[in-house]
């Protein structure tokens, strides 16, 4: 129960008006829903923590009988490496109680990483044998409502209101006008730096830089000064923690794939090889050629890569979950002799902050996730949906309880209700920097609602990245590259 | 009255069974080789069949699988005209004959040091096969720290011992990572050279290297004109085996660099995984898959002729 | 050519002589024949000489050359074996050519001497065949060729007809004896084949148990075998041996067999078994050295006929005497059957007596 003495910075740093002024922008009729979007600061928050009692049986009971007898098969991305050892104690808790809840359904569960999850997913539909409820992060959805795998689901069939959840969630849920899903959790990530470094650097330690251009400069500094690698950049192919970790910068520079972080994005323009992009994308270009301050291995890494590095004290600063403050603590157990001391000292410097903006101040971070689909019947292993126990399940996850408590570490839940309950103000009190992440949120953009995007995402932006940094293009024809090869895949068909 | 037999005409020749009289015959033997026939249909012919198909077609993200478009021959054109599957044959053709000839030369060098015994031979040997033994995923991991580029071993000795200012950039430049992934396919490889060479070596006819002795020859001559002629259909198999298995070599590189940078270490096979499943184009990947099997089988069977000349002419005799 | 003089030759493996203390000299132009049974060390002494095999002691001398420690390419030596162990890959005259390679000769020189080698023993319409394409006896002809072009000082042979069946074996012997002859050519030729060793060499040597029987020429090995082994192994069919007990009857010497024969001894042979260290002696007789009759003769030892061996040119009649078969040849139209009983009469001066506890032949003086 230390005191978290980082949301007083935050407090210091940020006021609460720019965050209102920021939400007024985002979610203009906010009224309705159960949490007040419009006054939303670390205040706020804590405030309506532990107001309300929630009864998940009971609520979820109203949607299907408590009794109710049948078969519900789900796939979900589990806790797996790079995850703190408490989601995973979650994860565990939350089958215990929902079989417990309801002991007449029988639930056949299946855990996939991040990566395989896609995979196995989109696989098993050709074969029409996906599993009834799946939960996908937040990129993914879209893709499979739009090839008409996935049922229509509201809130309102659960038993929530729309209302009760982001709204920039639901749009992520939303294919031609319709809702195909329910969020169950969302995520913005932090900068995270280790102070120590800072501080031998000659940089404020308890100051993290304030645009992306200080990224690059404190990058240099602590380089130079400690020969220690600065901002821990990612650029692997075919792994999803790139383009979270580059959307921000080059939305931030007022760039972006298409007008996604705009108010109302059509995605008709593609914007990739706008002079904005390229200079989002100059920037990670000085830090890697030019100024040589981040890990030559970024083009190989993938944040768990980081992770250990970071640990170990070879990193300065790095963009991630929370919930990495946990995957520390866990780490650090496994270090022996001075490792564990290293580690020790690591852990006590860590702190977290706001994700740096751009130059013009525009802040951005990718507004992560995951939501529940339910597959249409044809396309589910055995040809049929058991709906009153598919929605017990989805209803159940996405309950203020269950939503709060999967997403405990690393995450919020996307029942906006989750605020309000018990187990958030225990959150409050137990949880570092948790502060840093609900700051975050209102600065959350979702990536493109359109089924290229997993393609865009994971492989044209880092392709682009690593035509650039290795230097088989210029940082110019890398962007143009790209968004020639973006022209390509949304025309249809060609590479 | 002379009682005559009566004359049976004689037939000149038996007449041959027909084919399907014979085909009657040998109804059995049909039975037994169904069940073997019917699993290649559905593992083999079916999905080669499909795949021929679905490459003449486009697979947009937006559409169903089964609602793809006819497209005639723009998947194949698309992908020839593409510079990145030129650079990527480039790198599937030196990856695969560097692979193959270095593992089969480091290979014999092993099997030759093995050949005679000296003490801890037996040792050695087990030493030598545990690379290929090891998970190859387990390597993968392992050979990637140990190359990276920041923190990995190799830098950090030679840093240490003063033959480097920096660690060497391995598999994070585009120039150094192909050849650095073939040593880790070379070092997994060579055992498997290794071991079908020792066999081969425990063949070569004694008396002729003692004729060859007689004659003359020292130590390479003898390797040359007798041991290694007499490997060359052990020689041939090994290398046809090695270039097949290098051709769909597909852990190495994807775990370690997944294709990066900059597909200059996608191969192949590495590259149609990606296009297939990371980027949902199936038909593009079909198309590919059919240029790839093209390849590969003329290759194949221009080296299999050769194989049977070989065969032929008695060189493992 | 040279001579060749091979002294104390020592070869043990692990706590076993193969090669135990050999002795020879084989002059220039000589054929000698190594013969034994399998095991003698006959081949271990021919890699010996070839250097294949390192000696533990002794002396080899090609020439006047001491060539222990010199490498076998060194040696002069030109070696032809079992399995003709020809160069598959290679055509004839590759074959031929190899050694003349080895020694670095200009082309046109090893294309003369491969030449002459193969119009030497009619091969020169093979030059371009390969091994495979050849027969048995063509094969081995290339490998006398391959040995040939080297021009050695010594052939050394190393059971080089084992292979070929029995009508090209005859062939082939003439053909080397023949190609010793024209060549003059000094062979040492290893062989397990008695019959084969007679006919060829100059002089056998005769190996047993690594060790030198006996030394000397076909026709003295024939008649005057030094010990039992050598008297039983040349010569086929083989030499009978019979045991049996020298005694004294009415002053005059004579040897008992176990039915209760006996059988009087010459002045000479009588002496000859003075000399023995017991009373047990071997009595050995060639089969056609023996006289049967089918009627009692004087002197003549009684018997029965065991067995009866027509060969269409002579008829052999094998007999049981003191526990020994007795090989005795008669013309093929003395009738003779089975359990007949016959009469056996010994040959004095051409029968052998040996020693029963030492083997060795007995002698008057």
């Amino acid at each position: 129960m230390s005191k978290i003495h980082l949301g007083c910075a935050v407090r210091r740093g940020v006021s609460t008006a720019s965050i209102a002024a920021a939400l007024a922008v985002w979610w203009p009729a906010s009224a309705q829903s159960p949490v007040d979007l419009t006054k939303w600061s670390p205040e706020y928050v804590r405030s309506i923590a532990g107001t309300q009692e929630f009864d998940t049986a009971a609520d979820c009971g109203k949607v299907t009988p408590l009794n109710y007898r049948g078969r519900v098969s789900f796939w979900y991305q589990g806790a797996f490496e790079g995850d703190p050892d408490l989601l995973r104690q979650y994860y565990r808790d939350f089958f215990a109680t929902f079989r417990k809840t309801y002991p007449n359904i029988q639930l056949e569960d299946q855990a996939l990483t991040y990566n395989d999850l896609l995979d196995k997913f989109r696989t098993a539909l050709l074969g029409t044998a996906g599993p009834m409820v799946v939960r996908l992060q937040i990129l993914g959805g879209v893709e499979f409502a739009s090839k008409g795998y996935l049922q229509e689901l509201k809130p309102e069939d659960i038993g929530y209101t729309a209302q009760d959840f982001w709204p920039g969630a639901m749009k992520s849920n939303m294919w031609k006008g319709k809702t195909y899903g329910i969020p169950t959790n969302n995520e913005t990530m932090a900068l995270i730096w280790n102070a120590d470094l800072f501080k031998r650097a000659g940089l404020d330690p308890d100051k993290p830089p304030a645009t992306w251009d200080d990224v690059v400069r404190y990058s240099k500094q602590i380089k130079e000064k400690t020969g220690i690698a600065g901002y821990g950049l990612v650029a692997r192919k075919n792994a999803g923690n790139t383009p979270y970790r580059f959307m921000p910068q080059l939305w931030a520079y007022g760039g972006g794939v298409f007008d996604e972080a705009s108010a109302s994005p059509n995605y008709a323009q593609i914007q990739l090889n706008t002079a904005a992009s390229k200079r989002a994308l100059q920037a990670s270009y000085d830090m890697y050629v030019r100024d040589k301050s981040v890990p030559v291995s970024a083009l190989t890494n993938q944040q768990a890569d980081n992770q250990p590095l970071f640990l170990a004290g070879q990193l300065a600063m790095m963009i991630s979950h929370p919930s990495d403050y946990d995957v520390m603590l866990d780490l650090k157990k496994k270090a022996t002799g001075s490792d564990a001391q290293t580690a020790q000292n690591v852990i006590d410097n860590m702190r977290y902050g706001l994700i740096p903006t751009g130059p013009d101040g525009k802040r951005a971070v990718v507004f992560g996730g995951s939501n529940m689909h339910i597959l249409k019947p044809e396309y589910v292993d055995g040809g049929k949906v058991d709906q009153p126990a598919a929605k017990a399940l989805v209803c159940f996850w996405t309950s203020p309880e269950w939503s709060l408590k999967m997403a405990y570490a690393g995450s919020n839940p996307g029942n906006l209700n989750g605020f309000k309950t018990k187990w958030m103000k225990e959150r409050l009190e137990n949880i570092k920097f948790l502060d840093v992440t609900t700051a975050m949120l209102p600065y959350g953009i979702p990536f493109p609602t359109i089924p290229e995007t997993p393609e865009i995402m994971n492989i044209i932006v880092p392709d682009m990245l690593q035509n650039a940094l290795t230097g088989t293009m210029s940082v110019d024809q890398a962007a143009e590259d790209a968004a020639r090869k973006i022209r390509n895949v949304m025309s249809g068909g060609k590479l | 009255m002379t009682i005559r037999p009566t004359e049976v005409p004689a037939r000149a020749t038996a007449r041959p069974a027909g084919v399907f009289r014979r085909a009657w015959i040998h109804r059995a033997d049909y039975l037994y080789v169904l069940p073997a026939i019917v699993v290649m249909l559905i593992v083999i012919a079916y999905p080669v069949y499909y795949t021929i198909e679905l490459s003449f077609y486009n697979t947009p993200p937006s559409l169903q699988l089964r609602d793809k478009i006819f497209v005639g021959f723009d998947n194949y054109a698309i992908i020839l005209g593409s510079d990145v599957f030129w650079q990527v044959t480039l790198n599937t053709f030196i990856w695969t004959i560097v692979s193959t000839g270095c593992a089969y030369i480091l290979g014999l060098g092993c099997a030759l040091c093995l050949h005679r015994a000296f003490p801890g031979r037996a040792v050695m040997r087990a030493i030598l096969i545990i690379p290929w033994v090891i998970s190859a995923v387990a390597a993968a991991y392992i050979w990637k720290w140990i190359y990276h580029s920041n923190f990995g071993v190799i830098g950090a000795l030679l840093v240490e011992l003063g033959f480097a200012g920096r660690p060497p950039n391995f598999i994070d430049s585009v120039n150094s990572v192909l050849p650095s992934l073939i040593v880790v396919n070379v070092w997994r490889e060579f055992p498997f050279a290794m071991i079908m060479l020792a066999a081969g070596l425990q063949t070569v006819p004694d008396q002729l290297l003692r004729a060859a002795k007689v004659d003359g020859a020292g130590a390479w001559h003898s390797f040359w004109h007798v041991t290694f002629p007499h490997l060359r259909g052990v020689s041939i198999a090994t290398i046809l085996l090695l270039a097949v298995a290098n051709f769909n070599s597909f852990i190495v590189t994807w775990i370690m660099t997944g294709g990066g940078p900059a597909n200059a270490s996608h191969i192949w096979i590495t590259h149609i995984y990606e296009i297939a499943f990371g980027r949902q184009r199936w038909g593009i990947a079909a198309a590919y898959s059919v240029i790839l099997f093209l390849i590969v089988m003329s290759l194949g069977y221009f080296y299999v002729r050769g194989l049977g000349g070989a065969e032929k002419e008695g060189g493992a005799s | 050519m040279a001579h060749v003089v091979l002294k104390n030759l020592i070869k043990t493996y692990g706590g076993y002589n193969a090669v135990n203390d050999v002795s020879l000299t084989i002059n220039d132009g000589e054929f000698v024949a190594l013969v034994g049974p399998s095991g003698c060390g006959k081949t271990t002494t021919l890699n010996l000489v070839a250097g294949l095999t390192s000696l533990t002691s002794g002396e080899i001398l090609i020439g006047e050359r001491l060539v222990n420690d010199v490498d076998p390419k060194n040696r002069d030596i030109a070696m032809v074996f079992q399995n003709y162990a020809l160069y598959p890959q290679k055509t004839v005259y590759a074959n031929l050519a190899f050694p003349l390679q080895m020694r670095k000769l200009p082309r046109d020189e090893i294309d003369r001497k491969v030449k002459q080698a193969a119009q030497m023993l009619d091969m020169t319409h093979l030059l371009e065949r390969k091994p495979r394409e050849l027969s048995g006896g063509q094969q081995q002809r290339v490998a006398l060729g391959r040995a040939l072009v080297r021009d050695p000082a010594v052939f050394l042979m190393d059971e080089p007809l084992s292979n070929l069946d029995a009508k090209l074996r005859v062939q082939m012997r003439s053909e080397i004896k023949r190609f010793h002859q024209d060549l003059k050519a000094t062979i040492i030729y290893v062989t397990h084949d008695q019959l084969e060793a007679v006919t060829m060499a100059d002089k056998l040597a005769v190996m047993s148990g690594g060790n030198l029987q006996q030394y000397d020429s076909p026709a003295k090995v024939f008649a005057n075998p030094v010990n039992m082994f050598v008297a039983s192994f040349i010569g086929s069919p083989a030499m009978s041996l019979v045991p049996l007990t020298a005694s004294t009857v009415d002053g005059r010497a004579v040897l008992a067999g176990a039915e209760g024969w006996t059988l009087a001894l010459s002045p000479l042979n009588a002496r000859k078994v003075q000399r023995a260290t017991s009373s047990k002696v071997v009595l050995g007789a060639r089969h056609s050295t023996i006289k049967l009759t089918t009627s009692a003769v004087p002197g003549a030892i009684p018997a029965k006929a065991y067995t009866v061996e027509p060969t269409g040119d002579v008829t052999f009649v094998q007999a049981m005497l003191s526990g020994a078969i007795v090989n005795i040849s008669v013309p093929p139209d003395v009738a003779v059957e089975a359990d007949q009983p016959i009469w056996l009469a010994f040959d004095q001066d051409r029968m052998h007596l040996f020693d029963g506890a030492t083997e060795l032949a007995l002698k008057a003086d």
